[in-house]
């Protein structure tokens, strides 16, 4: 069987936005890949735009973390929705989408639950033919399961309430499952070293954006007179 | 009850939940005595999830124009099939339907598409980063011209149905598969009602309408014309028909007309 | 939207869980532990905080039972990590025979020795930690679970769950550092786990959230290999 020592992504989105990330995940180093994909800077952190009440119960930081978390979740959940709607990619690939889609969902609506009126929206998303390639697929599938379980951990070291505490590790070895058997599938080695490292919130939302996935919605509706025939 | 049986209700009070505490504390501590008790179970996980699944398959996709291009016939291929502007119109963003169907060519991911043509929708092939971000459709208008009715339907179920007008006989509404491109309120003119949907349906026969003659769903000053053959073209409904139907179809939604 | 509900727990809800996860009925673990009440301040300092758990009054009414409300400490984390290395030994121990006897070909053989390197590593980084007082090895007798390939597969899956559900189970009971080491380890259980599943042709994850093992159900599926004399 063979093994590529990593991952190597060719430019089958639009501009080589996903073959940096995964290079930065990876380890490799770009000179930039950093890009603000709405005006005004960060379309992800602009996403983020909690409810002013915080939840009673919660730790208000708790609150904080797993907002974040949530749309680390809504990227993924939606990511392996489109895919499965779409069926622009092989029957093969589709069946793993399709069970990881369902715990990625199911992640989704367990955080919005815990959140109640603190849940963040999600937002919009263009997944730029990523849910189209089969190899862009299963490349940013791979890099956002590994990301998700590095942030868990440093995540696992903030919350302050252990029933989050508890949650956060529960879902973390299921990220770091699906990691491996999509690396299995793509025939890359599934658990490269002895020890899995965490990141930072802010390196997540600087990979995030720079795939440019989360957009602002268009604009489809107007004031302007119809011309229409009537 | 006597003082000093009071007094000693309160000492036995204090002693009792003196002994609580001490015992909840001992608890608390993991340590133990004598037996070395075994590890305490995690903490209770404040998330139970369920797996999800996707729900019904949507209808179709649609998808904004972000870059002004052409379709053609095959990825990649010089044949045209028609022009894909970045604004409809009325100012607003275009949008095509996205058939799911993908290609790379040249390092390219291409993907075809549905767009407004005439007599009805053609389907093309654009470069997908011509395109945004793709938003599912579960629901379809159809519109019946012989019983003059539209009936949405939202993944197969019936959630709105009335009466509307079409188009007069040398003015008729086109048959065909089409879909919703952008909805317009708060602009003043009773002709359309309170809102206005925009169609890809062209009308064929009014070939100098200004601004490409696109079929519209709206309302009405003329409820009494309804139901009838009294248009241009257009999908006339009641006003208060066409708020609630505003309120169930979203931008996108196909619209079948037969 | 309006956000569901499905995943918040009242306190009820969480006890609930908790038996379920241990295979009890409620009636059981309430005959077993005499309910506690624990101000706020205790579950805030070291216990669990649930949605809804915790009154305006202050107090947990009714009871967690089984919730033993224990704080890190550096004693405790001595504790848990002597445990977790036990875990490990039996891991390293299996792999490694299956790299001596060479019976194994192909994938089987790759995975026994990428997984034996990684268990091995995974035992010094915790015997590091212990300050190199680490308990004694067990005594590990596999048979034919280290050269029969469908056997090996079958041990595999079972022994990488088991020391998943181990570490899932005391993770949140560590003092940060330990933490740090600890969930590292676990997320390449986890890795090991999905991997070892795809190949048994298995679902690799085949729910949303893994459910840890207390350390009397891991005792127990390790009593239940016969590996350990």
């Amino acid at each position: 069987m063979e093994h590529r020592a990593q991952l190597s992504l060719q430019a089958v989105d639009c501009d080589g936005a996903i073959a940096e990330a995964v290079d930065a995940l990876t380890g490799d180093t770009r000179a930039d890949f950093f890009r603000k994909a709405v005006i005004g800077g960060s379309a992800l952190a602009a996403s983020l735009e909690a409810p002013a009440l915080a939840k009673q119960g919660l730790p208000k930081k708790d609150t904080k973390i797993l907002q974040f978390d949530l749309t680390l979740e809504y990227l993924q959940a939606a990511m392996y929705t489109e895919a499965q709607r779409l069926r622009a990619l092989p029957p093969r690939t589709l069946d793993w989408a399709k069970v990881v889609g369902a715990n990625e969902r199911g992640h989704v609506r367990a955080i919005r639950g815990l959140l109640g009126k603190d849940a963040v929206k999600s937002p919009r998303f263009n997944f730029r033919g990523v849910t189209e390639d089969d190899r862009a697929f299963t490349e940013t599938a791979v890099a956002f399961e590994d990301l998700t379980a590095a942030l868990l951990k440093t995540q696992a070291l903030q919350v302050k309430s252990r029933g989050v505490l508890a949650a956060l590790v529960s879902l973390h070895s299921v990220e770091a499952r699906h990691a491996a058997w999509i690396r299995h599938i793509a025939g890359v080695v599934p658990a490269r070293a002895a020890f899995d490292k965490r990141t930072s919130k802010a390196k997540v939302v600087k990979l995030v954006d720079s795939t440019r996935f989360v957009v602002s919605a268009p604009k489809t509706s107007g004031r302007r007179r119809p011309k229409y025939t009537g | 009850m006597g003082r000093s049986r009071f007094g000693i209700a309160l000492a036995l009070a204090v002693v009792l939940i003196a002994g609580a505490v001490v015992a909840v504390l001992a608890g608390a501590d993991s340590e133990g005595t004598s037996a070395r008790p075994g590890l305490p179970p995690s903490p209770p996980s404040a998330l139970a999830p369920k797996n999800v699944p996707v729900g019904p398959r949507p209808l179709a996709h649609w998808a904004p124009v972000l870059a002004a291009t052409a379709a053609r016939e095959r990825p990649a291929d010089p044949t045209l099939v028609g022009e894909v502007p970045t604004r409809t119109p009325e100012g607003t963003t275009n949008i095509v339907l996205a058939t799911g169907a993908a290609a790379r060519r040249a390092g390219e991911l291409w993907v075809r598409v549905r767009l407004p043509a005439l007599p009805e929708d053609a389907h093309g092939w654009v470069r997908r980063s011509a395109l945004g971000g793709y938003s599912p459709v579960h629901t379809r208008l159809v519109v019946d011209r012989a019983r003059l009715a539209a009936t949405l339907f939202r993944d197969k179920r019936r959630v709105f149905r009335a009466r509307v007008g079409i188009g007069a006989p040398g003015t008729t509404t086109p048959g065909g598969d089409f879909y919703v491109r952008n909805r317009l309120e708060k602009y003043q003119s009773p002709f359309y009602g309170p809102i206005a949907f925009g169609t890809s349906a062209r009308s064929t026969e009014v070939s100098d309408w200004p601004a490409g003659g696109f079929v519209g769903i709206h309302g009405t000053n003329r409820p009494d014309l309804i139901p009838g053959r009294i248009s241009h073209g257009c999908i006339r409904l009641s006003n208060p028909d066409i708020l609630r139907l505003a309120r169930l179809m979203p931008v996108g939604t196909l619209v079948t007309v037969r | 939207m309006k956000p569901s509900s499905a995943g918040r727990l009242s306190d009820k809800g969480l006890a609930l869980l908790e038996f379920l996860a241990r295979g009890q009925s409620t009636e059981d673990a309430t005959a077993q532990e005499p309910p506690r009440t624990l101000t706020r301040g205790q579950l805030l300092a070291g216990g669990t905080v649930a949605a809804g758990a915790i009154t305006g009054a202050g107090i947990l009414l009714g009871g967690l039972p089984t919730l033993a409300v224990s704080k890190p400490s550096k004693a405790q984390d001595r504790r848990v990590l002597e445990y977790l290395l036990q875990v490990e030994y039996i891991q390293s121990g299996f792999y490694g025979e299956a790299e001596r006897r060479r019976a194994l070909k192909g994938e089987l053989a790759e995975f026994a020795e990428r997984v034996g390197r990684q268990e091995r590593a995974h035992v010094e980084a915790l015997e590091k930690a212990l300050d190199g007082n680490a308990p004694k090895k067990p005594s590990l007798d596999f048979k034919d679970a280290t050269t029969d390939p469908d056997k090996f597969v079958s041990t595999a899956v079972e022994l990488e769950e088991m020391a998943l559900a181990a570490f899932n189970g005391q993770v949140p009971n560590l003092t940060p550092q330990p933490l740090l080491t600890a969930i590292e380890i676990a997320s390449v259980e986890a890795r090991h786990t999905g991997w070892i599943r795809d190949i048994a042709g298995r679902n690799p994850a085949p729910r949303p959230a893994d459910v840890p093992a207390t350390q009397d159900e891991t005792n127990a599926a390790i009593e239940d290999t016969g590996f350990v004399s």
